[in-house]
C-alpha cells in the first residue's frame, strides 16, 4: 500500500514555501518528497515527527533537519501514523473528540461527574476538613464581622433587661444540652431596622437576635427554637465548611476550564453563585435537623421552629401557600422554602 | 494553495504607503475593503465543542493534570484555524513545560488562598509575589513567542527584564501616586514593550503607536463613565422613588420593590459598562495594529465597537444561562470576528523571511515563569 498526498515544505531557515508531492510505501519506512522546486528528497519515518491532529486544522511533519511540511490532508497523514512509534493515543483522542456518540456520551458524564463532585464530594471533604480544624479557625474568620454589623446594621436593643435575662437564661439551659461548651458560643441582642425580624451566627460563636424577631414570636419557645437552629449553625461549623466549599468550587471551575480567570469572568459569576446558594440552603436544613433534635430533649415542639419561620417569610411579603408549586426563585435563594422546611420539620420529628 | 502572489491578486493589495495615505481609512471602510492580504479563521463551533469537552473531561478525571496537554491542544485548534496565505499558525509549546509551571503556581497561590481563609494576615504574602511577577512576565511572553511559529519560522520575543520591571512594577507603582493619571501611558508602555520586542524570524516588529491616542481613548472613557454613572444613579433613584413610594413598611432588604430597582440598574450598568470597555479595547487594539510593522509588511485592524459589543455581551449572556455550554461557540465566533477584520499589506511577498538562529529553550534550567502560560498577547 502507498499513501500519496500533497503538502507544502518549508525548510526551516527562510518562509519560502514549496509545493511539494508526498509519497510513503509503507514496508519501505521512507518518506519521498517530490517537487518542482526542491527535487526530490527523502526522509527515514524515524526522522519524521507527527504533530496530533486537532480537529481539520491544518497538519505538521517535522524533520530532524529542522524542516517541516503543512498539509490539509488530515486523513492521510492518519493513514502514515501507524508507521511511526508516537501519536497511536493522539489518533484515538481524534476519533472521540469528533464522533457523535461520543460527544454525547463524554459531555453527560462530564455533567454527571460535576454534579456528583459539587453536590456530594465538595460538601463531604469540607466536613472532614473543617472537622479536623481546631475551633480558633472558626473564630478566625469571624475576627471584626460584629463590629462591622454594629456600625452598618444594628442598633442598641431595646427590650427591657428582665426580658433580656429570662431569654440568656434559656439559651444557656439550650447549650447545655448540646455538646458546646458555655464558653464557645455568646447571645446578644440588637435592634435591626435594615434586616427587620432576623437572627444570625456569626462563626466566632457569637449569636445575633434581634428586637424584632422577639416582637414577631409569639411565646418564649418560638424564640428557643430559633436559638435551637442558629447553635446548629455554630455547632455543625457552617461558616467554616461554607468558605472552603466556595473556595473549591471556585478552584474546580478554574481547573476544569483551564482557565484561572474564569474566577472573575462575569459568565462564570451566575452558575458558581447558584452552586454557592445550593450550599447555604443545605447548611439551613442541617441547622433545622440540629434543632429538632435539641427541641425535643428541651420538650418543646419542634413545629414552634416552623411557625415562627412561617411568620417570618410571610412578614417578609412571601409565599406561604402550602400548595405553591417549586418557584424558580427557590434556587436563587439563601434559605429554602419555609414551606418546605416546615414539611421537613414534622418528618423529622415523627422520627 | 496560493504559494506566491499571483497577478491578479498583486492588484487588489494596496501598498503601504497607499493605506497611509489621508482618507484612506474612511475609503475603505466605506467600501468594507480589507487592504492587503486578510487573515481567515476557519474554526467551527461544532468541531471545536469535541475537542473542548474531552479536555474537560479528561482534566477533570486526572484532577487537572490533563489541563497543560487541554492548553496545547486549545491553542493549537486557534491557531492551526488562523490562516493567511495559504499557511496556518502553529503552537509548538509542549504540555510538560507548561504542567511545570502550572504545579508552581498552582502550589504558591493555594497555599496563600488557604492561609488566608486561616488568616487574614496571610494577605501579605502576596506582597513578594509582585516581585516576582514582571520577571514571570517576560518568561512568559517569550515562551509564547517561541512557541509561535509561521510557514516553520518562529516568533520570538527579546524584551529584558529591567524593562519589564520598569513596565510592570515601577509604573504601576508611581500610578499610585499620580492618582491614575500615567494609567494610559501605563498601558501604552507595557503594549509598546511586548510589541516592539518581538521579532518573526530575523524580521524586527516595529510599533509606531502614539501614548497621546492612549489619553485620548481613556479620557473618553473617562468622560463616558462619569456620564453613566449619574445617569445609573438618576434611574436607580427614580426607580427607588416609584415603586417604593406605595410605602409597604417592609426593611429594605425584604422589600421586593427595592430588589427590582436594584436589578434594572445592575443590569442596565452591566450593559454601560460593557459598551465602555468594548470602546477602550477597540480602539486600542486597532491602534497598536495599525501601528505595528513586521519587517515592512504593515498590519492592518478594523474592528468596530457594536459589533464586538454585540459579539461580547452576548456571549457572556448565553454563557451565563447554558452553564458555559456554549463557551466553545461563544469562543469561536469572538475568534472569528476579530481574526477576520485582520489583514496584512505586505511589502513584496512574503517568502523572504529568514529564521533565526535556534536557541535551545530551557537550557537555563529555569522553568519558572517559561511554563507561566499567561495570557497577555495581544488579544487575538
Amino acid at each position: 500500500m502507498t499513501t500519496y498526498f500533497k503538502a507544502t515544505y518549508f525548510d526551516g531557515k527562510s518562509s519560502r514555501a514549496h509545493d511539494v508531492d508526498v509519497q510513503l510505501d509503507h514496508g519501505i519506512e521512507r518518506l519521498v518528497l517530490r517537487g518542482t522546486t526542491i527535487g526530490k528528497q527523502a526522509y527515514p519515518i524515524s526522522e519524521v515527527k507527527v504533530a496530533a491532529r486537532v480537529g481539520n486544522t491544518p497538519r505538521f511533519l517535522y524533520f530532524d533537519d529542522g524542516a517541516s511540511l503543512e498539509t490539509a490532508e488530515n486523513d492521510a497523514v492518519d493513514e502514515i501514523v501507524p508507521a511511526l512509534r508516537h501519536g497511536r493515543f493522539h489518533l484515538a483522542q481524534h476519533r472521540v473528540e469528533s464522533k457523535l456518540g461520543w460527544i454525547t456520551a463524554i459531555c453527560l458524564l462530564t455533567i454527571a461527574i460535576g454534579w456528583g463532585t459539587v453536590s456530594y464530594g465538595v460538601p463531604f471533604l469540607a466536613k472532614q476538613v473543617a472537622f479536623a480544624l481546631p475551633r480558633d479557625v472558626d473564630e478566625q474568620l469571624g475576627q471584626g464581622t460584629m463590629s462591622a454589623l454594629d456600625e452598618f446594621a444594628f442598633k442598641p436593643s431595646t427590650l427591657s433587661k428582665s426580658d433580656r435575662d429570662r431569654l440568656q437564661q434559656y439559651f444557656q439551659e439550650l447549650l447545655t444540652l448540646s455538646d458546646l461548651k458555655a464558653g464557645e458560643v455568646e447571645l446578644l441582642f440588637r435592634a435591626s431596622p435594615v434586616m427587620g425580624a432576623n437572627a444570625l451566627a456569626l462563626p466566632s460563636g457569637i449569636v445575633v437576635m434581634t428586637d424584632e424577631l422577639v416582637r414577631l414570636a409569639h411565646d418564649d419557645e418560638e424564640i428557643i427554637a430559633v436559638f435551637a437552629h442558629e447553635i446548629g449553625h455554630i455547632r455543625e461549623r457552617h461558616s467554616l465548611r461554607g468558605v472552603l466549599q466556595n473556595s473549591s468550587v471556585a478552584l474546580l471551575i478554574a481547573g476544569a476550564t483551564g482557565d484561572i480567570a474564569a474566577l472573575t469572568s462575569i459568565a462564570a459569576t451566575l452558575p458558581t453563585l447558584m452552586v454557592q446558594l445550593k450550599y447555604s440552603r443545605s447548611f439551613e436544613l442541617e441547622a433545622d435537623d440540629y434543632a429538632v433534635d435539641l427541641l425535643k430533649q428541651r420538650e418543646i415542639e419542634p413545629t414552634k421552629l416552623g411557625d415562627i419561620l412561617l411568620r417570618m417569610t410571610e412578614m417578609a411579603g412571601g409565599d406561604v401557600d402550602p400548595a405553591r408549586e417549586g418557584a424558580f426563585s427557590d434556587y436563587l435563594s439563601t434559605h429554602p422554602n419555609s414551606v418546605e422546611r416546615m414539611q421537613r420539620i414534622e418528618e423529622r420529628e415523627a422520627e | 494553495m496560493a504559494i506566491t502572489l499571483d497577478q491578479q491578486h498583486k492588484e487588489s493589495v494596496v501598498n503601504r504607503e497607499e493605506a497611509k495615505r489621508p482618507g484612506y481609512r474612511e475609503y475603505a471602510k466605506q467600501n468594507e475593503l480589507k487592504p492587503g492580504l486578510p487573515f481567515s479563521f476557519t474554526g467551527n463551533a461544532k468541531e471545536y465543542f469535541g475537542i473542548w469537552i474531552v479536555n474537560i473531561f479528561l482534566s477533570i478525571i486526572t484532577l487537572g493534570i490533563y489541563s497543560a496537554w487541554a492548553k496545547v491542544r486549545n491553542k493549537r485548534y486557534f491557531y492551526g484555524n488562523t490562516l493567511l496565505e495559504g499557511s496556518s499558525f502553529a503552537y509548538l509549546a509542549s504540555p510538560v513545560q507548561i504542567l511545570k509551571g502550572r504545579l508552581i503556581v498552582v502550589a504558591v497561590l493555594g497555599t496563600i488562598a488557604l492561609l488566608t481563609a486561616i488568616n487574614p494576615g496571610a494577605l501579605l504574602l502576596y506582597a513578594p509575589l509582585y516581585l516576582v511577577l514582571p520577571f514571570a512576565i517576560q518568561r512568559a511572553l517569550r515562551f509564547n513567542a517561541i512557541h509561535s511559529s509561521y510557514r516553520n519560522v518562529r516568533f520570538n520575543f527579546t524584551g529584558d527584564v529591567g524593562e519589564a520591571y520598569w513596565v510592570y512594577l515601577f509604573l504601576p507603582f508611581l500610578g499610585i501616586f499620580t492618582f491614575g493619571l500615567i494609567a494610559p501611558y501605563i498601558n501604552f508602555s507595557s503594549q509598546r514593550y511586548v510589541v516592539s520586542n518581538s521579532k518573526y524570524g530575523q524580521a524586527i516588529f516595529v510599533f509606531e503607536g502614539r501614548a497621546l491616542y492612549y489619553y485620548i481613548t481613556y479620557g473618553l472613557a473617562f468622560l463616558l463613565g462619569t456620564i453613566s454613572y449619574i445617569a445609573v444613579v438618576s434611574i436607580f433613584a427614580f426607580f427607588a422613588i416609584s415603586l417604593g413610594g406605595k410605602g409597604t413598611g417592609l426593611p429594605p432588604s425584604q422589600d421586593p420593590a427595592f430588589w427590582l430597582s436594584v436589578s434594572i440598574t445592575g443590569i442596565i450598568g452591566v450593559i454601560l459598562a460593557l459598551f465602555i470597555y468594548s470602546l477602550v479595547t477597540v480602539r486600542i487594539q486597532n491602534h497598536v495594529f495599525n501601528n505595528t510593522r513586521i519587517g515592512n509588511h504593515q498590519l492592518f485592524l478594523d474592528l468596530r465597537i457594536w459589533p464586538f459589543l454585540w459579539i461580547r455581551f452576548s456571549n457572556l449572556f448565553l454563557i451565563a444561562i447554558s452553564f458555559g455550554l456554549v463557551i466553545p461557540w461563544a469562543k469561536i465566533r469572538m475568534a472569528r470576528y476579530q481574526i477576520e477584520r485582520m489583514s496584512l499589506i505586505p511589502d513584496g511577498d512574503l517568502e523572504t523571511a529568514v529564521a533565526e538562529e535556534q536557541h535551545r529553550v530551557g537550557a537555563l534550567g529555569d522553568e519558572f515563569g517559561e511554563g507561566m502560560d499567561l495570557d497577555l498577547g495581544l488579544g487575538v
